[in-house]
């Protein structure tokens, strides 16, 4: 099973930086990108008052809150790594 | 700085708050507690302490509502009575930015610096490099004597430890005019609006965010609720790539938040393309040497204020914006336009356009969207209230965009005349260099095509988005 990587593309997390994390197919070698499943998603509904926390990014079934590239990408490769572990 | 950064998100949710205090009629009851809800006591502060960062809220949402900071700074007033005045206001004026001076951080002046880091070689490069002997070794550490260095750069450039660092004043650094500099009274940055031609850079190069733009988000709000006339928005080209989902869903949105009509700014592109042509065609016979576009206004700013001599040369075609709200107030007589852009220099273009009522940047557009929780990936399509524009139209937005459409409209009428474009991609001080030669007759080109933003409007100072991913999203030509 592929590791699934789930961008919120709702208005809030998108225009807040999330538009930036699409290009994350880029930051990913080829053999990671083998093991991940990315794709944008609607709005998780965590936005709610102009939480400052936005942009999400859900990892399997973990959210992670103000993402951006690097440490999208430095999520993804723990996850490939704990998953080989296991 | 990259585009998403926390002054910008802070801009936009500000925006936003105000936008929906004021739908749900609560803005002047409501909009003083914001900078104490937003610094609550008992919270690491942004800044010195909570209340400097209250203040700051204060200020904010000040220039939010469109209020002049520098002219208007009584601090015995309410928010909420600078909120009722701008709700009274039916015009905007020329002066589109404003600062902060309280967040001005009074940065020392640009400068090279050797930092702890050097170790006192004996090779010395830094001392044997500089044209103006600006630097000694003492107690076997390099030392920059101010007076003298001409910030070249040399130092920097050739220390083994890179232990010479530049560090400067953001705002003046990306100014290409030097239209921004420090009052050496107050010790803050103030613009020199004889020579400013509001691009915008300052507003996003400085961390601080100190220089803001007047924003006219409640003289739209307003025109939303309380519609007398249809209200048209004008969306710019480079709308790709700013909001989740397709252009008809945004169309669908932007009518949700109450628009009439939504116009595709790419249509009056077409039109200058085409008469920048027949322009083109018609100087070239005149023996004209060369033609600058004049879509950018940013760059027609700074021609007339800094290369008189280009002026001339400029073509009288309109802008895209302009025709396009030629057109909209040509078969709504009676409407509200509102260009939606990248540009900060298209507001003070709009102050002077009797056909286009109100400026917004993508950035605010996205306030209203936040405010009035508009879910654009929910929404279903719609269609722009205008004809299909051309591919090239459309990418008009990114640099060689113009040019191309010109070339284009030249070959469906004329091919045998050669379009030979220069291209100036992001008006800095080299830039302003090349107009000048160009205006002295001395580039092989017969066409200039200056955008003042580096890389197009993609990158204007109100996008949301970066361009290496918006631009992605550009229909490629055929
Ligand atoms: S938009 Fe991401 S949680 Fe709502």
């Amino acid at each position: 099973m592929k590791i699934t990587v789930q961008i919120c593309s709702g208005t809030a997390c998108y225009v807040m930086g999330g538009a930036e994390l699409l290009s994350i197919s880029e930051h990913l070698t080829p053999d990671e990108l083998e093991q991940v499943d990315i794709k944008g998603i609607m709005c998780l509904g965590l936005c709610e008052n102009y939480n400052p926390n936005t942009p999400y990014v859900k990892i399997d079934d973990e959210i992670i809150k103000n993402v951006t590239i690097e440490t999208l990408t430095e999520r993804i490769r723990l996850a490939i790594k704990a998953k080989a572990e296991k | 700085m990259n585009i998403t950064n926390k002054i910008n998100n802070l801009r936009k949710s500000l925006g936003a708050e105000i936008i929906s205090l004021y739908f749900a009629d609560k803005l002047e009851i409501e909009i003083d507690k914001t900078p104490i809800k937003r610094a609550p006591k008992n919270r690491s502060s942004l800044r010195c302490c909570t209340y400097k960062d209250r203040a700051m809220y204060r200020y904010r949402l000040l220039s939010l509502m469109g209020i002049d900071i520098e002219k208007e700074d009584d601090e015995y007033r309410s928010i909420s009575s600078f909120a009722k005045e701008a709700l009274q206001r039916n015009q905007i004026d020329h002066k589109i930015l404003t600062v902060i001076d309280i967040a001005c951080a009074s940065c020392q002046q640009n400068t090279y610096m050797v930092t702890d880091m050097c170790k006192g070689c004996v090779a010395r490069p830094c001392e044997e490099n500089c044209p103006k002997d600006a630097i000694q070794i003492i107690n076997n550490k390099s030392i920059i004597n101010q007076d003298l260095c001409i910030s070249c750069g040399k130092c920097e450039k050739v220390c083994p430890y890179n232990a010479i660092i530049y560090s400067p004043v953001p705002c003046e650094d990306k100014c290409p005019v030097n239209a921004i500099s420090r009052n050496p009274e107050t010790g803050k940055e103030e613009i020199d609006y004889d020579k400013c031609i509001y691009c915008g850079r300052c507003t996003r190069a400085c961390p601080f965010g100190t220089i803001m733009e007047r924003s006219q988000i409640l003289d739209i709000s307003k025109q939303l609720k309380h519609k007398k006339n249809p209200v048209i928005a004008m969306i710019a080209p480079s709308i790709i790539g700013q909001f989740p989902g397709t252009i008809g869903q945004i169309i669908y949105g932007l009518k949700e938040l109450g628009f009439d009509y939504v116009y595709e700014v790419a249509v009056g592109a077409d039109i200058t393309a085409q008469k920048e042509a027949e322009e083109f065609i018609e100087k070239q016979k005149e023996g004209q040497p060369i033609l600058g576009t004049s879509c950018c206004p940013a760059y027609v700013e700074s021609v007339k204020k800094h290369v008189k001599t280009f002026e001339k040369y400029i073509s009288h075609t309109k802008t895209p914006m302009a025709y396009t709200a030629e057109l909209a107030k040509k078969e709504h007589p009676e409407s509200t336009t509102l260009f939606i852009g990248p540009c900060i220099a298209k507001k003070y273009e709009g102050t002077n356009d009797q056909n286009v009522d109100y400026v917004l940047t993508f950035e605010e557009l996205s306030s209203f969207f936040l405010a009035l929780k508009i879910d654009l990936l929910k929404l279903e399509e719609a269609k722009y209230d205008t004809i299909d524009a051309t591919i090239e139209a459309q990418r008009f937005c990114i640099n060689g965009g113009v040019a191309a459409a010109v070339k284009y409209y030249l070959n469906k009428t004329t091919p045998d005349i050669e379009i030979n474009p220069y291209y100036i991609n992001g008006l800095d001080k080299k830039g302003l260099k090349q107009l000048e030669i160009a205006a002295n007759g001395k580039l092989p080109n017969n066409l200039v095509e200056c955008m003042s933003c580096e890389g197009g409007c993609l990158s204007g100072p109100g996008v949301i988005v970066s361009p290496a991913v918006s631009a992605r999203k550009l229909v490629k030509p055929t």
